[in-house]
């Protein structure tokens, strides 16, 4: 078990060097195969999809929408229309919350928890800004998201309910599939973001029943500068473009438009095709390890830190305690010491952490904290990797006395 | 560890000058740091182009919070010519030590605040 986690590393060049990279969680790092597969594209054939009839662009189209396929297979989505490629999670709902602005009426309510990341905070709140939707904040119960609190807060008068799938700063995974049908029994709709699950669970959207999903690439061992909106097909088809332009027409004259099919409608210009294709290969070398070894692994290493923050009583973890299921993310304060002292102090050592309010300002106003310090893991992170941090915080906690 | 957190610097993070909100102010300026999140409140008494009192309030990291002590401290009974004069190198000078650049900001956010009064 451990011998497969130096496997791993050695597929990551930029791992050859003194470097405990515990950011993944902002963003991963990119193993050789997906490098290799971005290359392969640019050297061999390099040249726009949906247009060309030479055999260049006939295989970009190819790998393209092969990717889409994979990506559909991979979030268990039932169609590979219903993947639309975006710029990212924050790009896939800012979309969806400017077409779903047609859907919403005046006066409705939206829900969304205060543990959000901003991507999937400010794009809702402006959304009720032009459509004078009430906000519905959720907030924290023993340190986590109150679920129950948000169970209860969706009425006859919800239009649309907002979560992240795990939280970006407490780790902590939300039990999405009850959101979703209290949200469906009161004719609500439920979106849902993805963006530090897909690397760590397996998720599958049809199992989940959720009417929109988002992620991003970066996050996922892939490039950066892609990511994926799935859209339930039939709230695709109610829903208006929002970007148009090239490569999503069927037909235009001087007076008319008539759109592409779904999903090309909702891909307008042309797509980052590299990281497509960087996507789709990260994909199948996540699946080639599994996710019995991914999860294991990265388990083995939450019970670890855990064993590690029990025997130093002056770290103080943020998301309540063993008892709540997370992934490998680990946001701490340590009082009297400043998170960004902590994060420089880390940096010093070749230890990359996050410091501050990880774009989800929400959780530190409603803890009254400045922000915290932030470790998260990945398939390649190790048990050494722990024990390096924590003698260092060991070290900074010392310093500060 | 890193030589610029030294004895001296996080004495004043503990024990901090100036700290607290000044009872009688002509100036109340607020400050932040987006790269790290410190947020203050240089609050001046300047009477007659000169500063007769000055103190900060609000939470940083030690390199701006020992920034904000000795900041504070050097700018009692200056003018506010004198004020418009004090640069980054002065700073350095009474810390001791240079900072590299993405600390400048921590430790110079309460001098650049203060400097806000000549606007």
């Amino acid at each position: 078990m451990e011998d497969k986690v130096f496997t791993i590393r050695e597929q990551f060049p930029i791992l050859n060097q003194d470097l405990v990279y515990l950011d993944s969680g902002a963003s991963s790092l990119t193993p050789e195969v997906v490098l290799e597969s971005m290359n392969t594209y640019y050297r061999s054939y390099r040249a726009n999809i949906h247009r060309g009839v030479y055999h260049l662009s006939e295989r970009a189209t190819a790998e393209y929408e092969g990717a889409r396929s994979k990506i559909a297979e991979f979030i268990g989505a039932n169609r590979a229309e219903e993947i639309i490629f975006t710029r990212g999670a924050t790009d896939g709902l800012n979309m969806l919350a400017e077409m779903l602005g047609s859907r919403v009426r005046a006066g409705q309510n939206i829900i969304i928890p205060v543990t959000e990341h901003h991507s999937n905070m400010l794009p809702w709140r402006e959304l009720a800004r032009k459509c004078n939707l009430e906000i519905k904040y959720i907030y924290l119960k023993d340190g986590i998201l109150d679920e129950q609190a948000l169970l209860d807060a969706i009425d006859d008068n919800t239009s649309i309910v907002v979560i992240g799938h795990i939280s970006n700063v407490l780790g902590t995974i939300h039990n999405i599939k009850q959101v979703v049908q209290k949200a469906h029994t009161k004719g609500a709709l439920c979106i849902v973001d993805g963006a530090q699950a897909v690397a760590h669970i397996p998720v599958s959207v049809s199992n989940l029943g959720v009417d929109a999903y988002v992620f991003s690439g970066h996050k996922l061992y892939a490039p950066t500068g892609i990511g994926v909106l799935w859209v339930k097909y039939n709230l695709l088809e109610q829903l208006t473009p929002s970007r148009i332009g090239g490569d999503m027409v069927d037909y235009v004259n001087l007076e008319a438009i008539e759109y592409a099919p779904i999903p090309q409608r909702f891909e307008a210009g042309t797509p980052p095709i590299a990281e497509v294709i960087g996507l789709a290969r990260a994909i199948d070398w996540l699946q080639e390890i599994g996710w019995e070894y991914i999860q294991s692994h990265e388990q083995d290493l939450v019970q670890y830190i855990w064993e590690q923050i029990s025997a130093r009583p002056w770290l103080q973890v943020l998301g309540g305690g063993r008892e709540n299921m997370r992934i490998a993310c680990f946001a701490f304060i340590i009082d009297n010491i400043h998170t960004h002292d902590i994060a420089y102090l880390l940096a010093k050592e070749n230890i990359c952490v996050r410091s501050g309010q990880h774009c989800a300002s929400g959780i530190a106003q409603v803890l009254g904290i400045a922000g915290s310090t932030r470790a998260t893991f990945g398939i390649y992170n190790t048990r050494q990797e722990v024990d390096g941090l924590m003698q260092a915080l060991d070290k900074i906690y010392t310093k500060f006395q | 560890m890193e030589d610029i957190y030294r004895e001296y610097i996080l004495d004043l993070y503990r024990s901090p000058l100036n700290k607290g909100v000044l009872e009688h102010h002509t100036h109340k300026i607020h400050g932040h740091n987006a790269n790290c999140g410190d947020d203050i409140w240089v609050y001046l008494d300047i009477i007659d182009n000169q500063v007769q009192n000055v103190s900060f309030d609000g939470v940083g990291c030690a390199l701006c919070v020992a920034g904000a002590s000795l900041t504070t401290e050097k700018l009692k009974g200056l003018t506010i010519d004198e004020l418009a004069q004090i640069t980054v190198a002065d700073l350095y000078q009474w810390l001791g030590i240079e900072m590299e650049a993405t600390r400048v900001k921590c430790v110079a956010l309460a001098l650049r605040t203060a400097q806000e009064v000549l606007k």
